[in-house]
């Protein structure tokens, strides 16, 4: 059964079509990524995805039932979704923070439960960000705060999880350390993650599935090395690519070939013999 | 979860302080052991029958009015700034004080004699035409999908200038009524009794108690539309609310002591520095701060001038600026040095 669908889902923004009935269908457990260039519609669909935007046709849906019929607290019981930006200014603790997470499962005014505060715990502790519990957020650095607000997305404890560039302005270390405990938790929790990424080669090691848009379709869905190849990426980014392999994991790896640079040298790949043609 | 509860704690007893120096100065000084004795229900043999009649009548419904309208400003405070989600943000942003200002003029003008609950026409005026203005601003600004609260502020804005100016025409064109119509805009919280007291404490309770239910979403909402959405807030029902509980609160210090100045602004900074951001405590602390900054100003009202008395309006602001000045400095001082 598939956790989350689209079908025919068309967007736009007065009257300039941002999206044209894109269709996915999402398993329970994957963790799919989302890619393109910029303005190719990545944010529009995520947001689409949980009701942030209502698209001007074509459904969604979660567990097979229609996220229009949803309240917005049992939309939100189901859908978490991580916005790639927010405003930092409140003075509010880590911990205040990710309880929040816990909003549309507790009444208005009633503190939280016994359980409320165990999935709390759990989703600090899943991102390593225990011992920050007490800090104020205007002390976090970036990855630190990707962090937070990944915990409280996890705090929503939703089967479906949206993260709109939950790598950008972090550095390698961060950006791994975050797709990796987004991964687990995929796996560990049984959850459906769509997430945005521009990294190609992140998307290929971290992703189950990629979901390539261009010119407002969804041109190619399917593992790493059904997506990424030159011609595909030329006709999503306008960019030339060799894709090789990963000399460790195996993975496609794919390498930008610069206009700007003159000749292009080749790489030696006699070991890894692995440049493919498209 | 940590209560805070020394700072309650201090709130309660710094209060009850001031309601006894309040009670105790004005153009008649009443001893302070005699005040606290009838305070709390003993016999007070030291006070003269006029000086019971002093407290009973004039003092005591004065004393409680002013907490009740600093409370009342305190939460109003409090929910405009979570809405605006600016701290420069006051209860009367959103028009209340200008429609207040009209409703205050044609009153005046046109004689309204009409009374409601022990408020006079011109109070009953004043809480019509703030609740109408912010209507109108509500309505006008979260017209259209995507309206934002910067729309919903400009709009306060334009609606309130309009107001201003009809007001300002209505006084040019009646100059005789202007004394009386401006003692009102300065605030006073002189001749209020318990009947007064009474439609007080029920509004400000009723509008304390819309904005206290909703202290979580008003935490999610400080972190953005988006955020608040994924978290379930219905954007439209928790604005809505938020003005009306809002409102509410404004309505009640308006229709009892007028435009008083600075207390809605000041009180919620102050009340966040006691015990932080989260509504659910920030809400009865800026209503504690409010209380005490009105009953400050309303014994220097009372007693600078003495047997005069001055709007307790003025004093606010005179008293509140340059506190504001040295809480944004303090507050710049501690941002730099934890940079």
């Amino acid at each position: 059964m598939s956790q989350l669908t689209s079908k025919e889902l068309t967007f736009s923004y007065s009257n300039r079509l941002i999206l044209d009935r894109i269709s996915m269908e999402l398993k329970a457990g994957e963790v799919v990524v989302l890619l393109g260039a910029n303005g190719a519609g990545k944010t529009t669909l995520l947001q689409s995805l949980c009701r942030q935007l209502r698209p001007e046709a074509g459904t969604v849906e979660v567990a097979e039932r229609d996220i229009k019929l949803f309240t917005r607290r049992s939309l939100a019981q189901n859908i978490a979704f991580m916005p790639q930006h927010e405003n930092r200014q409140s003075e509010l603790t880590v911990q205040d923070i990710v309880s929040l997470g816990r909003t549309p499962h507790c009444g208005w005014w009633m503190p939280l439960s016994k359980h409320d505060r165990e999935v709390v715990d759990e989703s600090l502790k899943a991102t390593g960000l225990s011992e920050f519990r007490q800090r104020l957020i205007t002390q976090l650095s970036g990855g630190e705060w990707r962090r937070m607000i990944l915990a409280r997305a996890l705090a929503q404890d939703a089967p479906v999880l949206l993260l709109d560039e939950p790598t950008a302005g972090l550095d390698l270390k961060y950006q791994f350390d975050v797709l990796d405990r987004v991964r687990r938790m995929a796996r560990e929790r049984n959850l459906v993650v769509v997430v945005t990424l521009h990294d190609l080669n992140h998307a290929a090691m971290f992703g189950d599935r990629l979901a390539l848009l261009s010119n407002r379709a969804l041109i190619a869905i399917g593992t790493a090395r059904e997506v990424l190849t030159p011609s595909l990426i030329r006709q999503a980014f306008d960019v030339s690519v060799t894709v090789i392999d990963h000399p460790v994991h195996g993975t496609p790896f794919v390498v930008p070939m610069y206009p700007s640079c003159g000749d292009i040298q080749r790489v030696d790949t006699e070991s890894s013999n692995a440049v493919r043609d498209d | 979860m940590k209560y805070p509860i020394v700072p309650f704690a201090i709130a309660f007893v710094f209060l009850l302080a001031l309601a006894i120096v309040s009670l105790v100065s004005g153009a008649v000084s009443i001893s302070a052991y005699g005040v606290l004795q009838w305070l709390f229900g003993f016999e007070a043999p030291s006070l003269t029958n006029t000086e019971r009649t002093i407290l009973m009548q004039l003092r005591l419904p004065r004393v409680i009015t002013a907490c009740l309208v600093g409370c009342s400003l305190g939460i109003a405070g409090v929910g405009f700034q979570g809405l605006f989600r600016n701290p420069l943000a006051d209860p009367y942003v959103i028009g209340a004080s200008s429609g207040a200002g009209l409703g205050v003029t044609l009153a005046v003008v046109l004689g309204f004699q009409a009374s409601f609950a022990g408020l006079s026409g011109v109070a009953l005026s004043a809480v019509v035409g703030s609740l109408l203005a912010v209507s109108v601003v509500f309505a006008i600004g979260s017209v259209g999908r995507g309206s934002s609260v910067l729309t919903l502020l400009l709009a306060g804005v334009a609606v309130s200038s309009m107001i201003n100016a009809i007001a300002s025409l209505l006084m040019y064109l009646n100059d005789d009524s202007v004394v009386v119509i401006l003692a009102w805009l300065m605030g006073s919280l002189a001749g209020n009794d318990w009947s007064i007291v009474m439609a007080t404490t029920a509004s400000s309770l009723f509008g304390f108690a819309i904005l206290w239910s909703m202290s979580r979403p008003m935490d999610v909402f400080l972190l953005g539309d988006v955020t608040s959405e994924s978290l379930g807030l219905d954007l439209f029902r928790f604005r809505i609310l938020l003005v009306v509980g809002s409102s509410i609160a404004t309505a009640a210090a308006v229709a009892s002591a007028g435009i008083i100045g600075f207390v809605g602004l000041i009180a919620p900074h102050v009340a966040r520095r006691l015990v932080g951001p989260r509504h659910l405590w920030l809400l009865p602390m800026s209503a504690c701060v409010g209380a005490a900054i009105m009953m400050v100003a309303d014994v220097a009202a009372r007693t600078v001038v003495a047997p005069a008395e001055l709007p307790v309006g003025i004093l606010t602001a005179i008293l509140g600026c340059p506190f504001f000045l040295f809480l944004l400095k303090s507050r710049k001082a501690t941002q730099d040095g934890a940079a």
